[in-house]
């Protein structure tokens, strides 16, 4: 693409709760000096001239700040549309007015682990679950489009069929996304509490795809079991026939690379808010256009799908090697310290030989 | 002889988005639609946002591109109607 597709611009770093897998606090994204109105207004601009198409505002919590109405406004002005990523505890009734007044909003994604306050609140902090569910109700009183996203963690495996059913039936949200811990930020600290073992991913992953089957569209997934459950019985199913699938057999696990940038709330481009240690410049000094289609490092993480997995020990001699993708960049980054691996969190290989399976629901 | 034929105006919140093959899309944000546009149709959607008269159209299609049809003038109406039905432009 001459220019991306969308851009996520994480406004700020701060946040009113402090969620034990937070992937953003201490993380490479966490930087403190946040731009102004008239920096972020500026760059928004920018994107309009490059006729990016949406932008994605997320943090932190993006409601924390006061000038998230004139965020948006530059976005609409210079014609745009706009999602927002957050976690519900701060929307008001008249922010969310504006939203609607705007006619530019895919969605507004609110965060929701749990089908009531104690599996919900578990990781995110007392009456988190009250806050979220309010800001879902005044969203929707305002008649914008709501979406959720249920972080899966070993804790709330047991209540996805009733989180589901609050968020699908009975507040009637069109659809919900899903996903497993990042092993970024304060995720790292806490990993033997948030992250599944393969026993749990297993359970997970058996759990959403039934869910997924029952609510047909209306759970998705680009992460985490649903996503792994779907990728390990395509995989399963092309080795048992003898057959590759295309495109795989190289680092081919990401294509956001090719369709978006991110800004962290300092205002550097990096590519995406989990490889928020790779900088790629800065807004406003260089030209959106040029980093595009210019920067180094950004053309070199693009040719990741040139790099074979055979090239890799640990996958030359696996049965699944034509039919993997070697999954997230970030996930192989934090893992390894390698951007250029494949991630041993989606290795099929390694989650079987840990103790998962492949899931097949009927 | 070049018919008279108003130019629909466009809308102004309507952006276009070209890409490397000179190919591009028009994206309207505030439905999300967006369709794509030949090399061709560029061309004279930037006429259109520039002002140009319909003859002024009509002469830098047959110019620039070589496999022009004899009478683009039908392609061009069409392209016009098209806008209009799918709200980048108006009468």
């Amino acid at each position: 693409m001459n220019t991306p597709k969308s851009v996520d611009i994480d406004v700020t770093s701060r946040c009113n709760l402090k969620c034990l897998y937070c992937s953003h606090r201490t993380s490479a994204a966490d930087t403190r000096n946040e731009r102004s109105t008239a920096e972020w207004t500026k760059f928004i601009e920018e994107c309009g001239k490059a006729a990016v198409m949406s932008i994605t505002i997320g943090g932190g919590e993006p409601f924390i700040r006061e000038d998230l109405a004139e965020i948006i406004h530059a976005i609409v002005k210079n014609r745009m549309r706009f999602s927002i990523l957050s976690n519900g505890g701060l929307i008001t009734p008249e922010i969310a007015s504006y939203i609607k007044s705007t006619r530019r909003c895919n969605h507004v994604q609110i965060s929701i682990d749990g089908s009531c306050p104690d599996t919900h609140d578990r990781f995110r902090g007392a009456k988190s679950f009250e806050a979220a569910i309010r800001g879902i109700r005044i969203l929707q009183n305002a008649g914008v489009i709501v979406t959720s996203r249920i972080t899966i963690h070993r804790y709330n495996i047991h209540d996805l069929e009733n989180t589901a059913h609050l968020l699908l039936d009975e507040i009637g949200l069109e659809s919900i996304s899903t996903n497993s811990v990042s092993h970024l930020g304060l995720a790292q600290e806490h990993e033997k509490e948030v992250q599944l073992s393969p026993l749990e991913m297993c359970d997970a992953m058996e759990r959403i795809l039934l869910l997924a089957e029952k609510y047909r569209q209306q759970i998705t997934a680009q992460a985490g079991p649903l996503s792994l459950g779907k990728a390990y019985q395509e995989m399963e199913c092309a080795r048992i026939e003898g057959r590759e699938i295309p495109h795989r057999g190289f680092l081919t696990g990401c294509g956001c690379m090719w369709q978006k940038i991110t800004v962290r709330p300092d205002g550097v481009y990096v590519p995406c808010g989990m490889l928020a240690h790779i900088e790629l410049g800065r807004i406003n000094q260089d030209s959106l256009i040029d980093i595009w289609q210019n920067n180094r490092e950004l053309q070199k993480l693009r040719e990741r799908y040139l790099i074979p997995l055979d090239s890799f020990p640990e996958c030359a001699d696996c049965e699944y090697r034509m039919t993997c993708t070697g999954n997230c960049p970030a996930g192989a980054f934090t893992r390894t310290g390698d951007v250029y691996a494949p991630s041993p969190d989606g290795c099929l290989k390694q989650f079987l030989a840990n103790g998962g399976r492949i899931v097949q629901v009927m | 002889m070049v018919s008279d034929i108003p130019v629909p105006r466009v809308k102004s919140m309507i952006s276009l988005r070209e890409e490397f093959d000179d190919w591009a899309l028009l994206f309207n944000p505030d439905t999300g639609k967006v369709v794509g546009l030949t090399p061709s149709a560029v061309t004279i959607w930037k006429c259109m946002t520039q002002g140009s008269s319909y003859e002024a159209i009509v002469t830098t299609i047959r110019d620039e591109f070589e496999n022009t049809p004899q009478d683009p003038e039908e392609d061009i109406r069409n392209f016009f109607a098209d806008t209009i039905r799918h709200g980048y432009a108006e009468a």
